[in-house]
């Protein structure tokens, strides 16, 4: 067992953060936890490091109770940047990780290399921007090659660049049999990643299987876009149109269709172009309702 | 091990410690500098004591000559004044020789004139000075020739012995305490109020060696603090000053009689004792980082405490009282200087005991311990 959370339940004072949350995870995976800011995210995470004490249930990671501090040779947990000390270089911060976890220090050169870091990893940590923060606290968490790996907000302060290279890093992870938990607002990022999201709201989990969710968009370019527009009406099909650029869902216009219509029509598709909207659509599924009642109460 | 050398890093590596070190350099030059400055002040100061002395001696003259011109047959006046005469010839002497080298003859020209008045305060006379400054300066003066020692000016000598025994004097009187705590007051709370202890707690590391691995590293930032003082004193002593020698005698006070220790064994002892001390405060400032997780509440209550032990052993002037109170080493210098009914060691056993006490606490404080 990798992860065994029962009926996890805290309260701050006598407000409820989470209400008895159930995690199972037998096998590798990557999941998600995606919720509005408050929702419980982090606190789930660091009840589950024991760095916060609950209320109520359990939690066992890689089969040992989460309070026996040996977890840690096999869960990594990325927090954010304040864990790090500005006055220490980050070749410090991985070497003490190394010298406590019995780690050889010939893996910092690998891991730095791997996240990308080596050029500056000597630097103090008080020089490094955000995204190098980010870079070090990634090495910190991977170079211990962990069988369970959390993340509270991986992406932020991360350029497209190493956003990707985080992505691939995370991909490879779970290759080599790494179980990931990661808490992010970048649902774009969550889509390329995984198909499992927990959704948190209000201290509660929804788990869920972007397979059942997961759709495309369909963004098409036309050499005529208002005659496109006339015939799609005409032939009953909805599809809106920002800046000549046609864009609609698979789960409502089947492509097939669409491409049959503008063929029958003579006019000229010139690209199309395709993204995956699952997580962003159940967040809005789940979570825009609520925002629309809380501003229709204001 | 490992995390004591992490843990010692993250403050030796410090700007903080850097620039307290170097301020702490530059603190212990100034106080040289001024000694240098003020050597020719030495001189006029010993010539207005002398100076001071000699209008007094005039004055009680000038009483004598108008109490014999009433009673010219007043045998008790004609002794007296005949004792001040010589007293008076004597602090003109003392004054021709003030500026001379000769310090052997001024010394015991000094105990003769104290011999003197002490007669002559014993005879009814009246001389601005108590019998305890006489006889203390009488048996330092003695002390001083017999050990063929030049003596010092207590304040201003620039000899590196004397000049290192002030530095450490200000040291071990609370200086050691206010660095200690400059330099190691985040060491623990700073963690709780940066977050960085959740690095520490989510690594495979019994909590217990976070708090032995801070204290160890605390003991050796002072260690190095204090090598740092004794060293800058030193070096400076010895490149611009004079020689001068580490078994200067010092005045102690043992069972209400006056005896002498050196300067070396008043170094030892005091830097021993202000140890001990500093063990009871790290540790005392750890239980309190763990149980406020705030630096400045910590401080606060940290130096409250410290107040409040001061003020008690100062309050408390019973001697056996030291050996149940561990503060009584805030005051390294009192229990060195002051053996009345009581030995300067005294309070080590309860100081350390109180230390392992608070660090058992701390260790325990630990363990329950979560993020804030």
């Amino acid at each position: 067992m990798i992860v065994q959370v029962s009926n996890l339940k805290k309260h701050y004072k006598k407000q409820p953060v989470l209400k008895g949350i159930d995690i199972t995870i037998e096998s590798p995976q990557i999941i998600a936890l995606v919720g509005p800011n408050g929702a419980g995210k982090t606190t789930l995470m660091n009840c589950m490091t024991n760095l916060l004490p609950f209320n109520e249930g359990s939690v066992e990671l890689v089969g040992k109770k989460n309070t026996d501090a040996s977890i840690f040779y096999e869960v990594s947990y990325l927090q954010d940047n304040r864990i790090l000390y500005g006055d220490l270089t980050g070749y410090d911060h991985l070497k003490f990780i190394c010298h406590v976890q019995k780690i050889p220090l010939s893996h910092i050169k690998e891991v730095t290399d791997r996240v990308g870091m080596t050029g500056y990893m000597k630097k103090r940590v008080r020089n490094y921007s955000l995204g190098m923060k980010q870079h070090l606290l990634l090495a910190m968490s991977i170079i211990n090659k962990p069988k369970l790996l959390l993340l509270d907000e991986p992406l932020n302060g991360l350029d497209p660049t190493s956003a990707i290279n985080m992505r691939n890093i995370l991909l490879e992870l779970y290759e080599e049999g790494t179980t990931i938990i990661l808490s992010s607002h970048n649902l774009d990022e969550i889509d390329r990643l995984t198909n499992i999201i927990y959704f948190m709201k209000d201290g509660a989990l929804l788990k869920e299987s972007l397979q059942d969710f997961s759709s495309n968009q369909y963004f098409v370019n036309v050499d005529d876009p208002l005659k496109a527009t006339t015939v799609l009406k005409q032939a009953g099909i909805s599809c809106t149109m920002i800046e000549g650029v046609i864009s609609f869902l698979e789960i409502e216009v089947i492509l097939q269709n669409f491409l049959d219509i503008m063929k029958a029509n003579g006019i000229t598709i010139t690209s199309i172009e395709t993204k995956k909207i699952g997580a962003e659509r159940r967040y809005q599924e789940l979570f825009a309702k609520e925002k629309t009642d809380e501003t229709v109460a204001i | 091990m490992k995390l004591l050398l992490f843990e010692f890093k993250k403050i030796f590596f410090s700007k903080r410690f850097l620039y307290i070190m170097l301020l702490l350099i530059i603190g212990i030059a100034l106080l040289f500098a001024r000694n240098v400055t003020f050597q020719s002040y030495i001189e006029k100061e010993e010539k207005e004591q002398i100076a001071n002395q000699t209008k007094a001696s005039q004055a009680n003259s000038r009483v004598h000559r108008i109490a014999l011109e009433n009673s010219p047959e007043d045998e008790e006046q004609l002794k007296l004044q005949k004792m001040n005469s010589e007293i008076r010839d004597q602090l003109y002497e003392l004054n021709g020789i003030a500026s001379s080298d000769d310090w052997q003859r001024k010394l015991t020209l000094q105990n003769e004139i104290f011999a003197n008045t002490l007669v002559y305060k014993n005879e009814g006379g009246d001389f601005p000075l108590s019998e305890k400054e006489i006889h203390t300066s009488t048996t330092l003066n003695e002390k001083l020739l017999k050990e063929g020692i030049a003596p010092e000016h207590d304040i201003y000598s620039v000899a590196m012995p004397n000049f290192m025994k002030q530095i450490v004097d200000l040291y071990i009187h609370f200086g050691a305490f206010v660095l200690l705590i400059l330099v190691i007051g985040e060491s623990m709370s700073g963690e709780y109020e940066n977050h960085s202890i959740n690095q520490l707690f989510t690594q495979p590391l019994k909590k217990t060696w976070i708090v032995t691995s801070k204290f160890w590293s605390s003991v050796l930032l002072y260690v190095i603090m204090t090598g740092t003082v004794l060293l800058s004193a030193g070096l400076i002593g010895l490149l611009f000053g004079e020689k001068g020698t580490f078994n200067y005698p010092m005045l102690i006070e043992k069972n209400n009689a006056i005896e002498f220790i050196t300067i070396s064994s008043y170094m030892t002892k005091g830097i021993l004792l202000v140890s001990v001390a500093i063990l009871m405060v790290i540790t005392l400032y750890f239980l309190y980082s763990l149980l406020f997780k705030q630096t400045l509440a910590t401080l606060a209550v940290v130096l409250l405490t410290l107040a409040g032990g001061y003020f008690l052993s100062n309050f408390v002037t019973w001697g056996p009282f030291s050996w149940f109170n561990p503060f009584a080493n805030l005051l390294p210098g009192d229990m060195i200087l002051q053996q009345n009914d009581q030995m300067w060691y005294q309070a080590i056993p309860i100081t350390l005991a109180t230390s392992i006490v608070l660090y058992i606490l701390a260790a325990w404080k630990i363990n329950t311990s979560k993020i804030v």
